[in-house]
């Protein structure tokens, strides 16, 4: 191929997000009649995540694969992606980002980034080793988070005592009993077997969880037009089907769960949601957070 | 040179205070160097403990301390290397180049300092390219610029330049002699 | 690929500072081989080096020279002079049991290997016991710790494998053991002809036990908070690390009163330097790593594996070799994350248990910690026991043996690493 692109994330090979990448560079070679193609290095090979964001700033990687949490400290306006509560379903964030595109990418064009695909990495829920029924359960638990501020005062607001701690001790906390829980996504439950340790899963559905996938806005401005419009196409086709994908695993995961086990409850998630809206206030400060926030939220 | 005694003596007073003037300066670093190094390490171990004891005794748990710990760890390994390098602490296994003949071992100790430093420089210039994105970043938690992990870099490899230098230079000028000073407790 | 390994080896036998060859080469390699910009370098010694895990590293390095300079350690021998006295080579026993015991409490290796040695390593200087021998089973010790539940390695095998941890630690406890048995074992039988230094000659008694166990009990402290600690869920390894550091303190200023305020400065420095080795080096083999992951390295290794063999047995045989030389040169990580998918479909495909697997590439990563030229928990115990590498390098058979022969049991006997967990987990 003329054209070869580096693309790297942090989840394991053959994960969801690593089968769309897949997707993209089978799209992108049809495309293109084999011009261009991507080498996808998964399992953090070439780095952590704010490694690979910045290996794309630097020049050292072509794209890059990474949560949103981590992304939105360098494309300031995507904060409104780390809102809990903003979307119903995944497919109902799919549409509002179709539908949005050009104000996203304008978002990222300022911050020196190309958008080519908003992927999924799943709704996210809470496990814990008691079952929660209601938000009053959540009350006093330590519940470990990402170590990102928003997500630390969202759990905060619904009672919890949350606890940022790295994802590579979680299971030995759960475990010991360090944390009393953890919120995750369906698929880290199960790909991590948390499950073995923290045998309740709470379907909140707090946060939808989005993996943008971007690259250098100059290195993008530099290719010719027609390996432009083939990334782009592939790009936000395969985050189509992976968005599909991951919509479709969900219940087969939560059902599979159950014979693991997994005492399943579904909390009202009201109570949750409105312990969420003055975070809306605090943290999307900006104008360009705030027009991208009313841009995804109009009905 | 030697029959002009007048004019190399007056040089040589002027050179002496020179060096007697880096010398100072150079105490002056290492000491500043040691008192940061030590400083970093206790907060690391005070901000850890704070998250336990906040975790427990007050129920509510403090972001911002395993990142700021995280971020002073940095610091305390890339101004440590320099500290290491001073006390010929970094492992090395120079067995075999001893026993060659002393002009060879001239040629790979200058060959060794020059590819070291060629490290060490592109560790420094690279590194400025992350400082700068850092100036414009926040850490997630606390939201304080990158640029104040990030520039551990360009100083920690900076002072581990300077102390490889002033290692090297000696071994380069008399070859065969082993490290100074043992390293052990 | 060839050029970084090349360079590395000719840079390596320079004398330079590894980490600095460890460096050069992967520079070299990168100019030589990509067109990233030279700030990747910077970038990826950052990344290696930005980890909270890693901190447990200072944290005990500390903990275990103020344990020695307060008095901790020599009451510590003390009671185990006590207890095991009367063995010949008794010293490498305590430092083989204590490294089995902090294996148990601890993820990483280096840091466990650090206070071994800081204390231990002082008293086998005074009783004039083969240094190298000492730092040579002590690194083994300290490897164990990446066997030994609860690891950092295994809990990225199992998550790269997609194997439950809770297995995968179970299924190391076995193997560990047979390492510990064997490092004892082979002690012995060195000290056994190594003449009066190892023969403590006072013989057993009660008084004597109580004795030292009254003396060493605030020390005990020490442990005891850590494992009560991480077992009744009070903390995690890392936290675990620094709560160490903190009692050690209080017990060695206000308990013993041995550690005065004047003597810190001078002990936490050192402590700093030590540990920024070994963190260093971390850092700078990621760099490394790295261009050897963009050099397509792995999927070259999977197309040259499946084309040679079609025997299991074989299969594994390559694997253990490949993994043995890879852990002489890498970092445990970075190798799991790099090498574990090439390998792990292959393995699947041959129907060797993935658990097994895992175990395999646990142990043999395990060994590369105490192989030169990379072997972090060999550099560790040789630092703290002011000794050079290539000395205790020569001493490094007997504990390397030890370990090979738990490998071939691990690799050929499936019972070695699954039955435990199939009895525990069901
Ligand atoms: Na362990
Ligand atoms: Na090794």
């Amino acid at each position: 191929a003329d054209y070869t692109f580096k693309v790297a994330h942090t989840n394991a090979a053959d994960e969801v997000q690593d089968k769309g990448l897949q997707k993209m560079r089978e799209l992108l070679e049809e495309k293109t009649d084999g011009a261009a193609t991507l080498e996808i290095y998964p399992g953090g090979q070439l780095g952590d995540e704010a490694q690979l964001i910045e290996g794309v700033m630097l020049g050292s990687l072509d794209m890059s694969m990474t949560s949103n949490s981590l992304l939105s400290n360098y494309i300031e306006d995507f904060r409104v992606f780390d809102m809990p509560f903003l979307f119903p379903s995944i497919s109902a964030l799919g549409e509002k980002v179709d539908a949005n595109w050009d104000l996203m990418e304008d978002s990222a064009n300022g911050s020196g980034f190309q958008l080519i695909g908003v992927f999924s990495s799943g709704i996210r829920h809470l496990m814990t080793s008691k079952p929660v029924e209601t938000i009053d359960d959540v009350k006093g638990l330590k519940i470990r988070t990402m170590q990102n501020p928003v997500h630390v005062e969202a759990w905060r607001a619904y009672g919890a005592n949350p606890t940022p701690m790295a994802y590579s001790e979680l299971y030995g906390a759960l475990q010991s009993g360090v944390v009393d829980g953890a919120e995750a996504a369906s698929t880290g439950y199960d790909g991590m077997k948390f499950y073995e340790v923290a045998p309740d899963f709470a379907l909140v559905g707090w946060l939808n969880m989005t993996a943008p996938v971007v690259m250098q806005k100059a290195a993008y401005d530099a290719l010719p037009e027609n390996i432009q419009t083939a990334l782009m196409e592939a790009g936000q086709e395969a985050a189509r089907w992976e968005r599909q994908y991951v919509e479709d695993q969900e219940q087969p995961l939560i059902d599979s769960f159950k014979a693991e086990g997994v005492t399943i409850t579904r909390p009202d998630v009201e109570p949750f949601r409105k312990a969420s809206l003055p975070l809306y206030e605090s943290e999307l400060t900006t104008p360009g957070q705030k027009k991208l926030f009313e841009a995804l939220t109009a009905e | 040179m030697s029959d002009r005694s007048a004019e190399h003596d007056v040089s040589r007073v002027a050179s002496s205070a020179v060096w007697k003037g880096l010398s100072m300066m150079l105490w002056t670093l290492r000491r500043a160097v040691d008192g940061a190094a030590i400083l970093l390490l206790a907060y690391m171990a005070l901000a850890v403990l704070i998250q336990i004891v906040g975790r427990y005794v007050f129920n509510y748990s403090i972001a911002w301390s395993e990142e700021t710990a995280t971020f002073a760890q940095i610091w305390l390994a890339l101004l440590g290397a320099g500290i290491a390098m001073r006390h010929n602490q970094h492992v090395g296994v120079d067995v075999l180049i001893l026993k060659a003949p002393l002009a060879v071992q001239r040629v790979f100790n200058i060959a060794a300092f020059a590819l070291g430093a060629w490290f060490l420089g592109v560790v420094v210039v690279g590194s400025l390219s992350m400082v700068a994105i850092g100036m414009m970043v926040k850490s997630p938690a606390l939201r304080i610029p990158l640029a104040i992990p990030y520039s551990a870099l360009p100083v920690g490899f900076g002072y581990f330049l300077l102390e490889f230098a002033l290692s090297s230079i000696p071994r380069i000028l008399r070859p065969g002699a082993r490290n100074a000073e043992e390293t052990g407790i | 690929m060839i050029w970084a390994v090349g360079g590395f080896l000719l840079l390596l036998v320079s004398g330079i500072p590894i980490v600095l060859a460890l460096g050069i080469a992967a520079l070299v390699a990168i100019e030589l081989t990509t067109t990233a910009p030279i700030s990747i370098v910077a970038q990826r010694v950052y990344g290696g080096i930005s980890s909270f895990t890693l901190m447990a590293i200072p944290f005990f390095v500390a903990s275990g020279l103020l344990m020695e300079a307060g008095g901790i350690a020599r009451r510590f021998v003390a009671l185990a002079g006590a207890l095991v006295g009367w063995i010949t080579g008794s010293l490498y026993m305590v430092s083989v049991v204590t490294g089995t015991g902090l294996a148990a409490i601890s993820g990483s290796g280096s840091a466990d290997t650090a206070a071994i040695s800081a204390v231990m390593v002082p008293e086998m200087k005074k009783r004039r016991y083969d240094i190298d021998l000492a730092a040579a089973i002590i690194a083994a010790s300290g490897s164990l710790a990446s066997i030994i539940p609860p690891s950092i390695v295994m809990i990225v095998i199992a998550v790269t494998a997609n194997q439950s941890i809770g297995a995968m630690f179970l299924g190391g406890i076995v193997p560990g053991l047979i390492v510990m048995a064997g490092l004892m074992l082979g002690a012995w039988l060195f000290a056994r002809r190594g003449g009066p230094a190892y023969r403590d000659g006072e013989a057993f008694t009660f008084q004597r036990l109580g004795r030292t166990f009254l003396d060493a009990a605030p020390g005990l402290l020490v442990p005891v908070v850590i494992i009560g600690g991480i077992v009744g869920g009070v903390f995690t390894a890392t936290e675990a690390a620094c709560v160490a550091l903190f009692t050690t303190l209080v017990v060695t200023m206000f308990i013993y009163r041995e550690l005065k305020p004047r003597d810190l400065p001078r002990i936490l420095l050192k402590a700093i330097s030590l540990s920024a080795t070994v963190l260093i080096i971390i850092s700078t083999a990621s760099v490394f790593t790295w261009i050897i992951a963009t050099q397509g390295f792995p999927a070259m290794l999977s197309a040259w594996l499946t084309g040679i063999t079609e025997n299991p047995i074989a299969f594994l045989l390559i694997v253990n070799l490949l993994l043995l030389v890879v852990g002489m040169f890498m970092e445990s990580i970075s190798a799991v994350l790099i090498l574990l998918p090439v390998l792990l479909p292959i393995a699947r495909s041959y129907g060797i248990d993935p658990v097994q697997f895992g175990i395999i590439t646990a142990l043999n990563l395990s060994i590369g910690l105490i192989t030169p030229p990379y072997g972090i928990c060999l550099y560790v115990a040789s630092s703290v026991a002011g000794r050079r590498i290539e000395q205790v390098s020569r001493r490094i058979w007997l504990p390397f043996l030890c370990m090979l022969v738990a490998l071939v049991l691990v690799t050929f006997v499936p019972a070695v690493s699954l039955w435990l967990p199939s009895v525990i987990m069901k």
